[in-house]
């Protein structure tokens, strides 16, 4: 992803993209967290 | 232990954190014993049962007088033991250990790959932090020791390569928690019961696609995880999944989906029955019966296994036939698109089958998508 962000944009600003991007993930994952996960059958083989 | 947790996340940093301050030898070492202890927490019958595969997987193969007698018979053992409970007999009930279907196909593999003499120089030390490598323990990929044995001697701390087991890590737990678990289990899943009153084969037909979805965001998430976790440790382990609803035929999606399972099929069970049978479709329908049994041991495995080993046999014969391209223009993207919408499509209607609790209810569905006018 980043390979491709830096073939159309500045370093800096796919850096800054990146970083967004990830603090972006972190959040949502943070805001989702608490799924449950008994439905996931290779847990369980 | 809830995998995507805090405390699992605190378990990996802790286990990192000592990995790299501990000496060089010891480090495998560690990320081993920090498996035995979370196993000795949380699944004591799981670290038993490892630990007894891999006395068994080893001793008889390096210490047995009898040597491919001995390797015979510890293969056999696991074999044995994985059936037992597999069939729901396992220490009197259906309980199966933590990780207990990956270990199995490991050790296995170790001890026929020890017939084959294929397996470099080792130690029992390698051996035991092969067996015991935390990232891989709970849901695989099922990881070739050669490959482990390598990465081993090889491995140092490279930043680029931990960076990356970071992003591959949080990539698992994105797709895992917000793909998974929100997109497909809770949004999707509400849309399909809107639509169970109004149209019944249309809401069956989207219910096995929610089921694939969610069983390939959340399996290609914990498998992420695995990966970037062993990264962080310093080791590359095999991919597991690549793109497999981008499969052109069913052969195609079978070396995109858990590809590390059907691997360990191909080199242990189609090679094998194709070499005592000379019949391919044998051999396949043979990998997808043990393919479909490792899943669980039951009449719906059984036949998801058939369903899928019969693809492949008619795709085999199909490519055989040899059949004339269409010649008009754009006869080529036509042939490709029909292609890939049977193949999706073919996957789609195999988890109908696994997604209901019982084989009965999973053909229900089935004819209730495929007589839809009924």
């Amino acid at each position: 992803m980043y390979g491709l962000l830096r073939a159309y944009v500045p370093k800096t600003a796919a850096d800054i993209l990146m970083i967004i991007w990830y603090v972006a993930l972190v959040f949502f994952i943070i805001a989702f967290a608490g799924s449950d996960e008994s439905d996931f059958r290779y847990l369980r083989i | 232990m809830n995998m995507v947790s805090l405390a699992a996340l605190a378990w990996i940093a802790a286990t990192v954190a000592l990995y790299w301050c501990a000496p060089r030898p010891w480090q495998p070492y560690v990320a081993a014993a920090s498996t035995a202890l979370l196993l000795g927490v949380f699944s004591p019958v799981s670290l038993a049962v490892l630990s007894f595969f891999t006395a068994l997987a080893y001793i008889p193969v390096r210490y047995g007088r009898q040597w491919a007698a001995g390797a015979l018979a510890s293969g056999g053992a696991v074999l044995a033991i994985f059936v037992w409970f597999k069939s729901g007999m396992g220490l009197g009930g259906p309980l199966v250990p933590m990780g207990f279907g990956f270990y199995t196909l490991r050790a296995l593999h170790y001890t026929l790959d020890s017939i084959k003499r294929t397996l470099p120089p080792h130690t029992f030390g390698q051996f035991l932090s092969y067996m015991f490598f935390l990232p891989t323990i709970m849901t695989g990929p099922i990881n070739r020791f050669q490959d482990f044995h390598r990465d081993l001697s090889r491995r140092r701390f490279d930043s680029a390569l931990f960076s990356k087991g970071c992003e591959r890590m949080l990539y698992g737990y994105a797709k895992i928690v917000i793909l998974a678990a929100y997109e497909v289990s809770h949004i999707l899943a509400l849309r399909v019961k809107a639509l169970e009153g109004t149209n019944e084969p249309l809401a069956a037909y989207l219910d096995c696609v929610r089921y694939g979805l969610n069983l390939y965001f959340q399996f290609s998430g914990y498998s992420d995880i695995a990966i970037g976790f062993a990264m962080l440790l310093g080791f590359r382990v095999a991919e597991n999944f690549n793109y497999p609803f981008l499969a052109r035929n069913i052969g195609d999606f079978w070396k995109r989906w858990h590809i590390t399972l059907s691997s360990w099929c191909r080199d242990y069970v189609y090679m094998f029955a194709l070499s005592a049978g000379r019949r391919p479709w044998l051999a396949v329908l043979a990998s997808m019966l043990i393919l479909g049994v490792w899943h669980e041991l039951s009449a719906r495995y059984l036949a998801w296994g058939i369903y899928h080993g019969a693809g492949i046999a008619v795709w085999q014969g199909f490519q055989k036939a040899k059949l004339p391209g269409l010649s008009f223009p754009g006869g080529r993207l036509v042939t490709e698109g029909a292609s890939y919408l049977l193949t999706i499509n073919f996957v789609i209607l195999g988890f109908a089958i696994t997604k209901e609790p019982d084989l009965q209810s999973g053909l229900q569905v089935l004819s209730k998508i495929l007589f839809f006018w009924v």
